[in-house]
């Protein structure tokens, strides 16, 4: 028996949502680094390259040296990019990396300030990283940035407060204006980075929903394939004990038919008039069983897999009129009449003839028993049908009709229209069961329309040639 | 007894080891860039320029306005932002003044030597007579040592401001002595009369 591991606890939602969110947040991280990693060095050459352009070189009248700046963006430009870089690198999604990033981006910032003579334009790297670090989504990695920001223009408001505002005496407080600005972005970039988060958890928590929902909806599939196989296996289960007790069953039985047939005759020939009512109720109820057991046994082959078809060639015609002769006894019991309609050009058949008579004989018995004083036709033609050369029987009756709903049911094995009808017409509910699952075995199919208190039409459609149609397995010589 | 966490502690140590290369090298890079900013404003050695207009220079002052002179080296690259400010000052002037702009052109150096990107931006300003000033003879009569010294003399000869007309070395951007310069073109005074000045030495130690 195959066991199943049970759905997890929707508890379990929000812990991998909070798992997600992590791994995510930490992967923002680490491609961050990296990408501040290979920035720095970027930065170190570009300011390397704008010294060597804008000052190269230092004069003393006639005499040159290099200019402090190109060692200034040499040495101390790659100081400042190392350590962050090199952190980027070996220490990917770490706080301290992205912090030292944050306070190298604002120091870099200063010195590419100064390596292009304070020009407005690189002011803009000031800003411009701070948007860049706001791709961490930790709004943290601002603090420090800001910090550093405000810190250079304060000491340098102290220091040379003409190099940063322009005058020689300036206000004490003048590196506040500055910062504020900075803070002015940095708000925007807080709120977006509390939107992303937010985003991002949201995400986590639909990928975990979904993860779940598909773990389950597996496991049903998984139990609904358990289940289906048990189903099989009991339905194979139940057919074989059923085929083979059916056997054991119509053994005894024959015997009683048989020797109640003897005691008949026995009877008869001593002129015993007393026990023939009785021995007749005993073959006719033997009868009766047998029938019920035939039946049971011909669904139980077919449902175990077991029916094999023998097909030959025979005249449709000729079985028609043998079966109409067939059940003449039992049609003008109820005071019936029959009426078959052959066509002339409806030929010869491939098919299995005892399964053919027995679907025939199903639906004209059960016309007869469900009909009194009225009418049964048989009609049957040849027809094609989507390149198919089929043969139709068609059965109808005037008798008691059905609802639709009994419709739907009737072809299902035990099912009679209702209860009442075993009562008062008896029958075991088989035979429409056995010439559905018969149709279907030679490729082809039966349907119904009824209308209660009016009357049925059973319609049969058998192909001509059915070993062309079914799979050859299912038919022996 | 064993720790619960027997690696914590090498963990612990690890993080004190980085926080510790991180706090060198934060006072590393800082100290780095105070150094540059010192040397960014470190000014240049003042002008003893005189206090009127001087006999025997070639320059003519102007009898009926300010007269401007600014001293250059023509290689200095400190001296571009001066030439931007020297533009911006000339732009926002309300009163033009009769503007001298001196390159120097040291005897030992080829001819040419002078005719730089400075030089033909310089030949660029409104109303600004660029000249030669070959050894340096004007920027000695003018007292004048360091690049993007810049005088300003009124109409009477009398010399009113003398200075830089940068923040710092090389650095563009308002400044004490551009916003004294404007004053005095546009209202006749100044909050200031001198500045330091932020450029190349004009003349090395053995000129």
């Amino acid at each position: 028996m195959a066991s199943l591991e049970l759905p997890p606890p929707p508890d379990s939602i929000a812990l991998r949502a909070d798992e997600l969110f992590a791994k995510h947040k930490h992967e923002i991280y680490v491609h961050t680094d990296r990408l501040f990693a290979s920035l720095m060095v970027l930065q170190w050459v570009a300011g390397i390259l704008f010294a060597l352009w804008i000052s190269p070189l230092a004069w003393f009248g006639t005499v040159s040296r290099t200019h402090v700046h190109v060692w200034a963006a040499i040495f101390l430009g790659g100081a400042i990019c190392s350590v962050p870089a090199l952190l980027g690198v070996f220490r990917a999604g770490e706080p301290s990396t992205r912090y030292t990033i944050a306070v190298a981006q604002m120091l870099m910032g200063a010195l590419l300030i100064h390596l292009t003579g304070g020009r407005i334009e690189t002011h803009f790297h000031v800003f411009g990283s701070l948007a860049f670090l706001a791709v961490y989504r930790d709004w943290r990695v601002l603090v420090p940035a800001t910090i550093v920001v405000a810190a250079d223009h304060a000491l340098r408001g102290v220091f040379w407060p003409q190099s940063v505002y322009g005058v020689l005496v300036a206000s004490q407080w003048r590196w506040l204006e500055h910062s504020a600005w900075v803070i002015f972005e940095d708000v925007f970039l807080f709120v977006s980075c509390r939107r992303s988060v937010a985003d991002m958890k949201d995400t986590a928590l639909r990928t975990a929903a979904l993860e779940h929902a598909e773990r389950e909806s597996s496991l049903t599939a998984a139990q609904l394939r358990i289940t289906q196989q048990q189903a099989e296996s009991a339905t194979r289960a139940k057919s074989d004990f059923l085929a083979s007790m059916s056997h054991e069953l119509r053994t005894p039985l024959n015997a009683i038919i048989l020797y109640s047939e003897l005691l008949q005759e026995e009877a008869r020939d001593h002129q015993q008039a007393g026990p023939m009512k009785d021995l007749e109720r005993i073959h006719s109820a033997g009868n009766h069983l047998l029938g019920l057991i035939n039946g049971i046994l011909d669904l139980s082959k077919i449902e175990a897999g077991k029916m094999t078809l023998a097909l030959e060639q025979f005249d449709v015609r000729a079985v028609v009129t043998d079966l109409a002769s067939t059940v003449a006894p039992l049609v003008q019991k109820n005071a019936n009449t029959l009426v078959v309609h052959c066509s002339e050009d409806v030929g010869p058949i491939h098919s299995d003839l005892l399964r053919t008579r027995q679907i025939l004989l199903n639906l004209l018995g059960n016309a007869a028993k469900f009909t009194r004083q009225g009418t049964i036709t048989l009609d049957v033609a040849r027809r094609v049908e989507g390149g198919a050369v089929n043969v139709v029987f068609v059965v109808t009756d005037t008798g008691v009709g059905m609802t639709e709903d009994q419709q739907r049911k009737i072809f299902e094995p035990f099912t009679q229209a209702d209860v009442r009808t075993t009562r008062k017409y008896g029958g075991s509910g088989l035979g429409l069961a056995i010439v559905a699952r018969f149709c279907s075995l030679m490729g082809g199919r039966v349907s119904v329309e009824s209308q209660l208190g009016r009357g049925s039409q059973f319609t049969v459609v058998l192909p001509v040639d059915v070993a062309a149609v079914v799979d050859a397995a299912l038919y022996a010589a | 007894m064993f720790s619960r966490k027997p690696f914590s502690g090498l963990f612990r140590r690890g993080r004190v080891w980085l926080g510790a290369l991180l706090v060198l090298w934060f006072a590393g890079v800082g100290s780095g860039l105070w150094a540059v900013w010192a040397y960014d404003n470190r000014p240049g050695a003042a002008a003893a320029a005189p206090s009127h207009w001087p006999t025997g220079t070639a320059l003519a002052s102007n009898p009926s306005g300010p007269t401007l002179v600014f001293l250059a080296h023509p290689q200095c690259t400190c001296t571009s932002a001066s030439v931007d400010e020297l533009a911006e000052i000339l732009a926002r002037a309300r009163t033009k003044p009769r503007t001298y702009v001196l390159f120097l052109k040291p005897a030992n150096v080829a001819n040419g030597w002078e005719q730089t990107d400075l030089w033909r931006r310089a030949a660029q300003l409104p109303g600004a007579r660029v000249l030669r000033d070959d050894e340096g003879v004007e920027a000695r009569k003018f007292g004048v040592e360091t690049s993007g010294q810049t005088l300003f003399y009124d109409k009477h000869g009398t010399l009113t401001f003398s200075g830089g007309i940068t923040g710092s070395r090389g650095h563009a951007g308002e400044n004490a002595g551009e916003l004294a310069l404007i004053s005095l073109l546009t209202d006749g005074r100044a909050d200031r009369r001198a500045t330091n000045v932020f450029g190349c030495p004009l003349f090395a130690e053995t000129d």
